[in-house]
């Protein structure tokens, strides 16, 4: 019978798969007649082929629709039963199936929220109208001097538009002006933008009410949110009813409403420029009720601007166009000092500061794979573990007649059941816990009820795939076993399989490690953030920046008789008057300084704040050289200047120096003191150089600082609050603490907690996955166990066997996590000007920590087993 | 005419099935086929075909032996039943009647 040349048995498993099974033997039958007839006439080989493609060839409608339901009943019935079979294996290890579900379910979870913030991320920007055309024009300055960078010419982008209509369609220029608005009794201090009447067309903004076209065309009018409409009247449709608003160089003025919007996405780049949050827009048209010098026509004055280009132009041919305007155009000292760049708004938000955003997506889902990972490994880890214990149910499904593929397919239905329960339950995590994470990463995530579509088609292939990744490797093994093996209990590649389980966890402590140790270097630098000493005392400082901004003579007597009334109060040690406080915006404005008798372009590109006399002592800033403002400059022009220690170095001044400033030409300025360097900007950037000026030079003035006396701080607010009402009683009090810096570090801090979350999580998923293991271990060498007792082992020799095991799996995770975190933690700290120093304990506390928790799991889990009486143990058979 | 209508594949079939009698099965008709017609037909066709033929009444089947050969798979057998036998002779007659309307030129 041997010597019978057989056709290839794969080729009729696959003619099984679809031949019905009546026809099957028959078919079967012909073909074996065919090709034995083939084997004498032409040779083995080529009957082979022929045979191949005899089969091959009934792969057709007439055979396949005879199929019906015969096919299907069967399956159904087989895929019934793998799931009875699987119930019962869940119901018999509870505990197993229960760790298995739960990781997965956390794995999911976590990948759901990550998912969903990513998503949300993306879509920023994704409602403004034609988005992809949209550019903002971006300033690179070509002295390596850095001034703010969304500032450009107040010309350029209209002229653009005017000079080639074919490829600029339109513009939208602004400057942002933070006012207070009132309607009888009702004052806030809102955000506004002044800009071009284009703004609702521009961008495509929802109109409720009005005319959108036209709101910003006539001077005096208003657009407003709709949240703002409902603050203020209770309704939305207030078309024609005044507000009156805080303009800084007419006082209070009535605006009509022309036209209420919709409030825009909640994070956008135009209304939440630099999360400025603007709920009301005005007209450029009113410009001059807050500047003085307010040019729209003009190659000196700067504003933010957009662009919309039409839609066959690239991006780069604007950008040549939009240059050589303004090479053209602009007088040669401004247009040598910077070319213009175009910066799509489709991608700004993510691009902004240095592609922060982008980092920290990537970090995101790079986390959330390797959760994912995690829950997977543990999935495979048990499956492989708790198979033992089904060798004899896969030797007695062979025996029976079970084919390879039907095991195959059994074990896959499993695992593909166990990710489907496992992603219901996280679905019910996920509405569980979607505000609270949105609020833990300050920012908003939908309901599942919300989510789009092409969610559920991620959701749907992500499952499947975790599915499948689970199970692809239990199903193989399990279907290739012999039967006599699978039937006698005895597993010839255990081998294998436990070292593959083996380095499924040294890979999970591996991760796990690197993202324990690069959570804490991160936390750490974060915190840093906050302790570093910035060189002024940020505690106990209460900022008002409900400040009237009233900037005329009398406007700056009101300020300052209300700060010497402040001053009464025993709850407030100093006050101080100023643009801006450290953290919170001290600069307006960034110009070049130049001794006195030198070219302009020479000069040394500066922040530029204003302060009053007593500035020094509400910050506690220190003087190390000449004298700080005094008490004169608080109420007449002095021209003179404090500047920081760096800024004397870099332009090596002394005190009593004259110096000029780019856009006050006409007026000298003595250098009156140096204060020390302190941080006036975020950590991201070294000190940069500053001069301060004195509010009276400067014009301006938007916050009143107030230091307090330490102790209650609830009394001295409350204290504050009565004192400002009884002075400003038409004005919010709307106040913040100069310590809270914290939206300066708004990703970093995501980052921090997203990991801290990630790393909280990873530790239990690797926890519960060897307490499986373990478990498993331990009953299976239960009798070993007995035996060693037996021999004269003691309870802590076998707690030892069995953790040495896990101790070997650490020791190479660590050996391999540490050149590995040590890259990524160097690598993400190079960003900061401020970095932490690596110590060593952030590296040896996570792996310690790491292998304390492990070893203790392994030795609770194991002790039982081992404190077993060895006559019990040695009994159970 | 009868009815139904059947196409030359299935009539070619039809007409083995009746000619084999006892001995008609899948593989066998295929092989005859090629023998007395030179017509090379691929099995698959043919089952389609005997299927087809017996969702039409026209053939009958049941198994056979076993045997050694074919894998130890059974045959089945077809048989014509007198629906089909009817209409192969009513095919037969319209063909026969119809050449008769051919002119009966001398071709050289």
């Amino acid at each position: 019978m041997n010597q019978v040349p057989t056709p290839p048995n794969w080729i009729l498993q696959f003619l099984r798969c679809f031949c019905p099974d009546h026809l099957l033997e028959e078919i079967e039958g012909d073909l074996f007649q065919k090709f034995e007839k083939d084997v004498v006439r032409l040779g083995l080989k080529k009957a082979k082929r022929r045979f191949i493609w005899n089969a091959i060839r009934y792969l057709r409608p007439g055979i396949l629709l005879r199929n019906k339901n015969s096919i299907e009943l069967n399956q159904t019935i087989m895929i019934r039963s793998y799931l009875v079979v699987m119930l019962r294996n869940i119901r018999k290890k509870k505990f197993y199936a229960g760790i298995n579900i739960l990781s997965l379910s956390i794995g999911i979870t976590f990948a759901m929220l990550m998912g969903t913030f990513i998503q949300g991320e993306f879509s920023i920007n994704e409602e403004l109208k034609d988005v992809r055309q949209l550019y903002i024009l971006e300033s690179q300055f070509t002295d390596g001097n850095d001034g703010f960078r969304w500032f450009t010419p107040t010309r350029l982008a209209k002229q653009s538009v005017e000079e080639y209509p074919a490829i600029f369609e339109n513009y939208y220029r602004f400057w942002d002006r933070s006012v207070t608005i009132s309607r009888g009794t009702e004052h806030e201090r809102l955000q506004s933008m002044i800009g071009d009447p284009s703004l609702i067309s521009f961008f495509g903004f929802n109109v409720l009410h009005g005319n959108g076209e036209a709101a910003l065309e006539n001077p005096n009018s208003i657009v407003i949110t709709d949240k703002i409409a409902s603050l203020y009247f209770h309704k939305t449709n207030v078309i024609g009813e005044t507000l009156s608003v805080s303009t800084e160089r007419f006082g209070v003025k009535e605006y009509i409403i022309t036209a209420v919007i919709k409030e825009p996405q909640d994070k956008n780049s135009i209304s939440d420029f630099m999360n400025m949050d603007a709920q009301v827009f005005l007209s450029l048209e009113n410009i001059k009720d807050f500047f003085s010098q307010s040019d729209l026509d003009s190659w000196s004055n700067n504003i933010i601007s957009f662009v919309k280009l039409s839609t066959p132009i690239s991006a780069n041919e604007a950008e040549l166009t939009i240059n050589n305007i303004f090479k053209a155009n602009a007088p040669t000292a401004i247009a040598e000092q910077k070319i213009i760049i175009l910066r799509p708004m489709a991608d700004f938000y993510l691009n902004f500061n240095n592609g922060a955003v982008k980092k920290l997506i990537l970090s995101i889902s790079v986390v959330a794979i390797f959760i994912v990972f995690l829950a997977i490994s543990n999935f495979i880890n048990i499956s492989i573990a708790s198979s033992f214990s089904r060798l004899k149910e896969v030797g007695v499904r062979k025996v029976i007649g079970g084919l390879r593929i039907q095991v195959f397919t059994q074990f896959l239905i499993e695992s593909l059941a166990l990710s489907f329960f496992a992603s219901l339950l996280s679905l019910v995590l996920y509405q569980l816990l979607y505000l609270r994470f949105g609020e833990i990463l300050n920012t908003e995530l939908p309901s599942i009820f919300n989510f789009q579509n092409t969610f559920w088609i991620w959701f749907v292939s992500g499952i499947l795939l975790i599915g499948v990744s689970a199970g692809i490797y239990p199903a193989v093994y399990q279907s290739t076993l012999k039967i006599i093996e699978a039937l006698k209990g005895k597993f010839e590649s255990v081998k294998t399989t436990i070292q593959f389980s083996r380095s499924l966890i040294t890979v999970q402590f591996l991760i796990t490690i690197c993202i324990f140790i690069t959570a804490l270097i991160m936390s750490r630098q974060v915190s840093y953030f906050l302790e570093k000493d910035l060189g002024y005392d940020k505690e106990n400082i209460l900022i008002i920046n409900s400040v009237p901004r009233v900037w005329s003579e009398s406007g700056f007597r009101k300020i300052e008789a209300a700060k010497q009334e402040f001053l009464q109060s025993t709850k407030i040690q100093s006050a101080s008057i100023s643009w801006g406080a450290p953290g919170w915006g001290i600069s307006p404005i960034s110009q070049k300084i130049y001794k006195m008798g030198t070219p302009v372009n020479d000069g040394l590109q500066t922040s530029i704040g204003s302060v009053d006399s007593d500035y020094l002592n509400v910050y506690k800033l220190r003087i190390k050289a000449g004298s700080f403002f005094s008490e004169k400059n608080n109420l007449q022009k002095s021209n003179e200047l404090v500047i920081n220690e760096l800024m004397q170095k870099s332009m090596q001044v002394q005190v009593g120096d004259k110096v000029a400033i780019e856009d006050f030409k006409d007026k000298e300025f003595t250098i009156i003191g140096v204060v020390n360097d302190f941080n006036f900007e975020s950590l991201h950037e070294p000190v940069q150089p500053l001069a301060l000026i004195s509010n009276r030079d400067f014009e301006a003035y938007r916050y009143l600082s107030l230091r307090l006396q330490p102790g209650s701080l609830k009394e001295s607010l409350e204290e504050v609050e009565k004192l400002w009402k009884t002075n400003f009683p038409d004005e919010p009090f709307n106040y913040s603490f100069a310590n809270e810096l914290g939206d300066l570090y708004k990703t970093e801090f995501q980052l921090k907690k997203a990991s801290s979350i990630a790393t909280l999580l990873m530790i239990g998923i690797v926890l519960t996955g060897i307490l499986g293991l373990v478990s498993l271990n331990v009953t299976k060498r239960t009798k070993e166990i007995g035996i060693r007792k037996v021999l004269g082992a003691t309870v802590p020799n076998i707690i030892l066997l069995i953790a040495k095991e896990y101790v070997a799996v650490i020791t190479i995770a660590t050996v391999l996590a540490v050149p590995f975190a040590y890259y990524i933690a160097n690598n993400w700290l190079e960003n900061y000007a401020y970095p932490i120093s690596l110590r060593w304990w952030m590296f040896v506390f996570p792996i310690f920590s790491l292998f304390i928790v492990t070893i203790v799991t392994v030795s609770l889990q194991s002790l039982g087993s081992a404190l077993i009486n060895p006559v019990r143990s040695l009994r159970y058979e | 005419m009868a009815k139904e209508y059947i196409g030359e594949f299935e009539e070619l079939v039809l007409i083995m099935v009746a000619a084999l009698a006892e001995e008609a099965y899948g593989a066998i008709i295929a092989e005859e086929m090629d023998k007395k017609l030179n017509r090379e037909v691929n099995l698959s066709a043919v089952h389609v075909t005997l299927y087809r033929l017996e969702d039409k009444g026209l053939i009958n089947s049941e198994y056979g032996g076993a045997t050694k050969e074919r894998g130890g798979r059974r045959k089945r057998i077809y048989t014509i039943t007198s629906a089909g036998m009817a209409i192969l002779k009513s095919m037969q007659d319209s063909r026969v009647s119809l050449w008769k309307l051919v002119p009966q030129l001398k071709l050289s």
